[in-house]
């Protein structure tokens, strides 16, 4: 069964992505001493961490898995969504399939597929597998560590799970990261990330 | 909704192979997600979340934990070196660690001073006063507080930095919207109709929107051990990030 032989294959293109991904990571100095200045700018000067204890806070902004709300669920209802905690994100589930099926034309299996994957809608995270293993949207995977690292490309593997013929060969608009809509064809970050805290790269000045 | 495990376990066979791919696409980087979501973040940018991460650290037995906001999409050297301050805003990294997709912990991060002096204190990761939209601050011992712009490290072993940074995000976000002109945003260069596209771009025509873009990032390291404390759910947690403006403001 052809499924066994790309299963190998991907393999060893794993073992090659981690190696690659292991050269790249560089050793930039972490933030700790740069003497970064902002210029000024009109906003409350509110010195004292020990004031405004009882302040109430309402949220404005809520994010999880990357791309569910931004590509999946249509603008208009991006302010609703944004006022949600994942224990009550069940509801935009439809939507995300009504994307999948009636904007990205594909099975209603597949957006079923999705569904049971980013929602909840937060970065599932398995601390107890190895941590070099498989992470955003992949954590379903067996021995995946899951959450989301610096390293994935996360519209690249959003978009194959979607348009490819990944999870559902039915009506596939591309094979896996190729044109037209499985890749942006922007496959890194413009600057090397730290391989140390914080890991994120220097800003640019 | 508490997510079947049946449902999981079916998909999980369906997925191992998507899993080595992810893994092979680690070698390509990544893609800010989130910004300038709704109008109301496009005109207040420090309240927009952009991306949160969650990933293992460098050392061992340790997870990394990352909320990246405010104004991504502004060019370096640009007002938007700032972080709201506490008697305005409350930015926040929610854990589940017993799986209803209820926040068990929360870390709580609030800003004093001026750009370029901010000061930044962190609460937890505690149990919340309250679970859900509406929030107040953990009482008692703060973890951590000093300077922006520094690593800052705890007794107990958690490490704080908080500042701007290299958006780690990568996208060819104009084309995006090309294809997708609904979401785009209704301000600045990205806001104007774009020229309808079915399909991206070829390598070489591609373009990173987010090339030179910084964005102000909170990065949190700590022993994993402070986040799965839960017996019952070994290993397992779920993270998502918050953004919350002071009632009245």
């Amino acid at each position: 069964m052809r499924w066994k032989n790309d299963y190998r294959a991907w393999l060893a293109a794993l073992a090659l992505g981690a190696a690659v991904v292991a050269c790249s990571d560089s050793t930039s100095p972490s933030g700790q001493s740069s003497s970064i200045t902002g210029p000024t700018v009109s906003q409350a000067d509110d010195q004292d961490d020990d004031a405004d204890d009882a302040t109430i806070y309402d949220q404005v902004d809520f994010l999880g898995n990357p791309l569910v709300s931004e590509v999946t669920i249509s603008k208009a209802n991006h302010a609703r969504y944004n006022l949600t905690q994942p224990y009550n994100t069940a509801e935009f589930l439809p939507q995300t399939a009504a994307f999948v099926t009636n904007v990205a034309g594909r099975p209603a299996a597949l957006a079923a597929t999705l569904g049971s994957v980013l929602y909840p809608d937060m970065l599932v995270v398995d601390a107890s597998k190895p941590p070099a293993t498989a992470g955003w949207l992949s954590w379903a995977l067996a021995n995946g560590w899951g959450g989301r690292k610096l390293t994935d490309d996360v519209v690249d593997i959003g978009l194959t799970a979607i348009f490819s013929t990944l999870l559902n060969p039915t009506g596939a608009s591309c094979a896996p990261f190729t044109l037209p809509l499985c890749t942006d064809n922007v496959g890194n970050n413009d600057v090397v990330f730290s391989a140390t805290f914080p890991y994120l790269a220097a800003p640019h000045l | 909704m508490k997510k079947p495990n049946l449902t999981r376990r079916r998909v999980v066979p369906i997925l191992v192979v998507g899993g080595l791919i992810a893994g092979l696409a680690a070698g390509r980087h990544l893609l800010a997600s989130d910004h300038q979501d709704t109008p109301e973040v496009e005109l207040s940018p420090r309240f927009d979340v952009n991306d949160v991460y969650a990933f293992p650290a460098a050392t061992p037995g340790r997870t990394v934990l990352v909320l990246g906001t405010s104004s991504p999409l502004t060019p370096a050297a640009t007002p938007s070196f700032t972080f709201g301050t506490k008697d305005r805003e409350l930015y926040q990294i929610k854990i589940d660690n017993t799986g209803d997709a209820k926040e068990d912990l929360v870390f709580q991060l609030t800003f004093t001073g001026v750009a370029g002096h901010q000061r930044v204190t962190l609460r937890g990761p505690a149990k919340p006063q309250q679970v859900g939209v509406t929030n107040s601050l953990i009482a008692g011992k703060k973890t951590l507080a000093g300077p922006v712009n520094h690593v800052l490290m705890s007794a107990n072993g958690i490490q704080l930095f908080t500042g701007p940074r290299d958006d780690p995000f990568f996208i060819d976000l104009e084309q995006f919207f090309r294809i997708l002109p609904d979401r785009r945003p209704s301000t600045g260069p990205l806001s104007v109709p774009p020229t309808p596209a079915s399909s991206f771009r070829a390598p070489g025509s591609a373009v990173d929107f987010l090339t030179g873009i910084n964005d102000m990032a909170i990065v949190i390291e700590l022993p994993t051990s402070m986040l799965v404390a839960n017996p019952n759910h070994p290993g397992k947690f779920g993270v998502w990030g918050t953004t919350s403006r002071a009632r009245g403001t």
